[in-house]
Formats: structure tokens, C-alpha cells, sequence
């Protein structure tokens, strides 16, 4: 009897229950650079710097591996920037951030590029960044930088059905496009 | 043909011209991705949904060979597996129980106005219980072969119905010994082709995906809710309230039916603790099993409470009039391309249909970060306290009401 009074208990409040965090079908998962984006700027919006920069330092390896990847002064001007709460400078390095990882994953699908599948993931993620760079992008950046991710999906070709409607990999394709890419990426 | 034939036939027919009245419009992200699986089925166009969807997309795909548009294939598909759902429920009823019984339930389901989501929300759920309800007449009719093939191609158009599956499964084991070899097998015959499917598609990416789609439903999608819904609150509204009637079928206990009451049981259980609030199309099925639980009761004034859950029914259809989705409708108001769009719903909609940047609100800091130095349009589905806003009131029940603001 004892147990089923729990059963009627615990099916009471899962009835009455309301789920606690919010959720997304769009978000780009798991990702340490949009974690760490999220954090400072929670920090920044109290204008509290002292905690913005705190959360720096805990992503401080993380940002270190992207200085080296894409924008060697990342780190240090992130930083800075931070420290002479200088909000506008934030937001531009926090984007260049995510501009790096762009970079990586479209390094990445150049790399994998016969290996269809994993080169079809690193692209998929790179047009999550892009979708967080985005709504700090003129028009005609993100107009040009969304054709250029497109067409690097559009190069690794596809497999097809039983080789049926298989198109080839086109490398040199890939390679112009994701030149068109950087060149946005570095200009922010 | 018998009267209540014709009249099926006939009510069913009109039912069709009603739905296809209405244009494919996007209920939201999810029957986008299913629309671009038919186009080019692949693990990470679905992504973050898992793919799971073999059946669908086949299918899908045979009707857009005709059609060579992959949104109005959709519809077409989902919407006819609807249309067709209470012919099913009767055929499955006249045999487990008897003909008025048959006709009570497919009256009861065919004027529900869950009936009307299922069939315009482009979704996987219309096409897994129409094939579940085909799969259970086969099954009730001793055709345990073609009961199992039908039952793998519901599953793999919907498996968020598994917890059904296990629970037919188990019955099966139990009471239908005998069948439980024919079903299996031919289920597995079913299994192994769409599996393959997937497989000759994407290898081994398929699985990583799986893997990652299972925690990411359990710890965040299938867990987490962008409104202030509960599962209280979604049972217990005014269209519901004639299944106070159910508790005569726990008094009036009808052997025939006891795969249907452990349907019940079980699904309410699963929906309550796996399933998200946010979605009241996760009532459906409970509601259809519901409506064949209580046709078994309804014998004595059977006229007066079908006409009761008539009325109730044809009432809850009342107040929608739009045939657009609340999104699709957003799209063609928006006039002004230099605002940004922060939203939690229709997030990739909005990106293939419309010009605007759109910000994802799951990020909660650098959206309210972005509304301090920009402008901002805003959707929700939380009515704004204080703001002028629009309202884009929704097709039927579940749709949500969607609020702008900017």
C-alpha cells in the first residue's frame, strides 16, 4: 500500500513538473568556445569584470590554442579588453573567437576531404559558428561568408545512394572557397 | 457494402478534402529536417534529430519522385497516414470488440481535434500510428507475418514510439505465445532492411549520432522546455474532459482489451517522465487508445455521450482559423530586414526562409548582451508583459500561440 501511494506521490509531481532549463534544436552543442562566450558575457551584461575575467582565465588554454590558430593577438586583446571593460572590444574578440573555430573546422574538412563523413561533420559545425558570428556580420559579410561555407559543403561532393547520384570531392573548389572564407574571417 | 462502410468511406473522404484544403505549412524545425531528409537523406542535415526515420524518408521519397517537392510530399504523406487513422481504428475495434463499438471509436477520433495537429503538423507521428494501429488490425486478424513487416516500418517512421513496441513485445511473451515467432522474425526482416539503409548511407556516423542524440534527448531536448507547460496542465484542459470517462473502463474491466489498457498505462507513464510538456502532440496516441478503451464502456446511452464528445470535439475545433503555420505567418509580416530575430522556435525556418540574421535565445547572455546595442525583433511563445506585440495564433490544438515584439 505504501508503495503505491509513492507511485501516486511521484506521478503527482512529474504531472505538476516543469522542466527547469530551456533548450535548443539549433545550438551548436557542446562547445568550449560558446561556453566560455556565454560566461564572460553573463559577466559583462552585470558589469561585472572582475568575474568576466575570471571565466577568461579558466578558458585561458582554450583561447591560447585558437590565438595560434587564427589570430595571434586573440589572447592578449581579449584580455585587455576585459580588464579596461572595454564592452565593444569584448564583443569583437569573443567574435573572432568564434571566427577561429570556423577556421579549424573548415581546416579540418579540407583535411578530411575523402573521408566524406568527417569532413560532412567539421563543415556542419563550422556553419554552427557561423550562425553565432552571424548577427554581427554586415550584410554583404555574411551574404558572401555563407556562400563561401556553402560551397565547401557543395566540394566534398557525396557518396550517394549505392554510388547512384555520387558526386567526386572537388578539392581545388574546397581550397577557393575556403580562401574566400578566411578572408572575411581575418577581416573582422 | 454495409451502411457503417459507407458511411466510413464516405466521412473519411470528406475529412481528406478538408485536410488538403489546407497549403504544407511548417509546424516547426523538426518537419523542416524531415522535409530536407527527403530531399538528401543524411545523419547531420537531421542533426541534432536522430535519424531515425528510414520508413518516412522511403516513402517520402517514392511521392516526391512524382511530386519533386519534397515539403508538399511531406504533407502528403503525413497528412493521408491521419486522414486514414480512424478508418484503421475502426477495422482494429470491429474485431477486437463488436461493430457499435467500432463505430463509437471512429467517431470519437475522427472529430478529436488531435486528429486535426496529426495531420497538419508534417510530422513523423501521424505516419508511426497510422502503421502501429495497421500493424495491431494484422495482429488481431492472425496475420503475425504481415503484422511484423507493418510494425518495423512504424517504428523506424517513428521510434519515439519504442516504449509501445516493448510494452507489445511483452504482451506478446505473455498471452500470444504462439505469434510471437511470425511477428519477431518478419519484424526483424524489417528491421534489417531500413538499418541497412541507414548504414549504406552513413556508415558508422550513424551510430556516433545515435549515441550522442540518446544523452542529448535524456539531458536536454527530451528534459529541458522552452515554456511553462506540464503535463497538468496539458491533460487536464476543457477538450479533454470527457476521458473522465475512462475510470468506467477500470471498473468495467474488458479482457479483450488488455493489451490497449497496458498501452495506456505504460505510455502515460513514458510521457510523463521521458517526454517533453512543450508538445501536447505527445498526448495523441494516449488519447486514440483512450478513445477504443472507452467505446468499450460507452454501450448503454451510447448515442447521448457520442454526441457529448461530439459537441466537445467540434468545439475545441472552433477559434482556429488561420491555415498557415504561426512561423510561416511571421515570415511573410516581416517587413523590416535590419532587425535581428532572437527566438527558440523555428530558429532554422526562419534561417532558409527569411533574409534576417535570427539569434538562438538557448543563449541566453549574448542575446540579452545583443538586445542592448542593437535592434531586436523578438518571438515567443510567452505572452509579453508590458510590450506591444503581435499575436499569431496557431492552426489547432498544440499549436502554439507565437507573440512579437520588437
Amino acid at each position: 500500500m505504501k508503495q503505491i501511494k509513492l507511485l501516486i506521490l511521484l506521478l503527482c509531481i512529474a504531472l505538476g513538473a516543469n522542466n527547469l532549463f530551456a533548450y535548443s534544436y539549433a545550438a551548436a552543442g557542446k562547445e568550449p568556445t560558446i561556453d566560455s562566450r556565454e560566461k564572460i558575457l553573463k559577466f559583462v551584461n552585470q558589469n561585472d569584470f572582475t568575474e568576466a575575467i575570471n571565466e577568461f582565465t579558466k578558458a585561458k588554454k582554450n583561447y591560447d590554442y585558437l590565438s595560434g590558430l587564427h589570430n595571434k593577438k586573440l589572447i592578449t586583446s581579449l584580455k585587455t579588453s576585459i580588464e579596461t571593460k572595454n564592452i565593444k572590444e569584448i564583443n569583437k574578440w569573443l567574435n573572432i573567437s568564434i571566427a577561429a573555430e570556423i577556421n579549424r573546422r573548415l581546416d579540418g574538412g579540407l583535411k578530411n576531404i575523402k573521408v566524406y563523413n568527417v569532413s560532412k561533420v567539421m563543415l556542419a559545425k563550422a556553419n554552427k559558428f557561423f550562425r553565432l558570428l552571424e548577427p554581427s556580420l554586415s550584410k554583404e559579410k555574411r551574404k558572401n561568408l555563407s556562400f563561401a561555407i556553402k560551397n565547401c559543403i557543395k566540394a566534398i561532393g557525396n557518396p550517394g545512394l549505392f554510388g547512384v547520384g555520387a558526386k567526386p570531392a572537388n578539392k581545388d573548389d574546397f581550397i577557393k572557397h575556403q580562401k574566400q572564407a578566411l578572408e572575411i574571417l581575418n577581416s573582422l | 457494402m454495409k451502411y457503417e462502410k459507407i458511411f466510413i468511406l464516405i466521412t473519411t473522404l470528406c475529412y481528406g478534402i478538408y485536410i488538403f484544403s489546407y497549403p504544407p505549412s511548417f509546424y516547426n524545425d523538426d518537419s523542416l529536417f524531415l522535409t530536407r531528409g527527403i530531399e538528401h537523406f543524411s545523419v547531420i542535415d537531421f542533426s541534432p534529430h536522430f535519424p531515425g526515420y528510414p520508413a518516412l524518408i522511403i516513402m517520402g521519397k517514392f511521392i516526391n519522385l512524382f511530386l519533386h517537392d519534397a515539403k508538399m510530399s511531406l504533407f502528403i504523406l503525413s497528412a493521408s497516414c491521419a486522414i486514414l487513422t480512424p478508418a484503421v481504428v475502426f477495422l482494429l475495434v470491429e474485431n477486437i470488440l463488436n461493430k457499435k463499438a467500432a463505430i463509437i471509436s471512429f467517431v470519437l477520433t475522427l472529430s478529436s481535434p488531435y486528429l486535426l495537429n496529426l495531420s497538419l503538423t508534417m510530422l513523423s507521428d501521424s505516419i508511426g500510428l497510422f502503421f502501429f494501429f495497421v500493424g495491431l488490425y494484422f495482429f488481431q486478424i492472425n496475420k503475425d507475418k504481415t503484422s511484423g513487416i507493418i510494425f518495423s516500418i512504424a517504428l523506424f517512421s517513428r521510434p519515439a514510439y519504442l516504449i509501445l513496441f516493448i510494452v507489445g513485445f511483452i504482451y506478446l511473451m505473455f498471452y500470444k505465445k504462439n505469434s510471437i515467432k511470425n511477428i519477431f522474425i518478419f519484424f526483424m526482416i524489417g528491421m534489417i532492411f531500413f538499418l541497412s539503409f541507414i548504414y549504406i548511407n552513413e556508415g558508422l556516423l550513424y551510430l556516433i549520432e545515435a549515441k550522442r542524440f540518446l544523452l542529448g534527448h535524456f539531458t536536454l531536448w527530451g528534459t529541458g522546455q522552452n515554456s511553462n507547460a506540464t503535463w497538468f496542465s496539458n491533460i487536464f484542459i476543457f477538450s479533454n474532459m470527457l476521458y473522465i470517462l475512462l475510470i468506467l473502463c477500470f471498473f468495467n474491466y474488458n479482457k479483450n482489451l488488455k493489451l490497449y489498457y497496458s498501452f495506456f498505462i505504460v505510455y502515460l507513464f513514458w510521457i510523463i517522465f521521458a517526454q517533453n510538456p512543450d508538445n501536447l502532440r505527445h498526448l495523441i496516441p494516449l488519447i486514440f487508445i483512450a478513445n477504443i478503451l472507452l467505446s468499450s464502456v460507452i454501450n448503454k446511452h451510447t448515442v447521448l455521450f457520442t454526441f457529448c464528445f461530439l459537441i466537445l470535439n467540434i468545439h475545441s475545433h472552433l477559434g482556429y482559423s488561420n491555415t498557415l503555420s504561426p512561423i510561416e505567418n511571421i515570415i511573410k509580416d516581416i517587413k523590416d530586414k535590419n532587425r535581428v530575430i532572437i527566438t527558440n522556435r523555428g530558429i532554422e525556418i526562419l534561417r532558409k526562409y527569411q533574409e534576417n540574421p535570427v539569434i538562438d535565445k538557448y543563449y541566453t547572455n549574448s542575446t540579452t548582451f545583443y538586445t542592448h546595442y542593437n535592434k531586436t525583433i523578438t518571438i515567443t511563445t510567452s505572452k509579453p508583459k508590458n510590450k506591444k506585440h503581435k499575436i499569431y495564433n496557431g492552426r489547432f490544438i498544440g499549436d502554439h500561440t507565437y507573440y512579437l515584439y520588437k
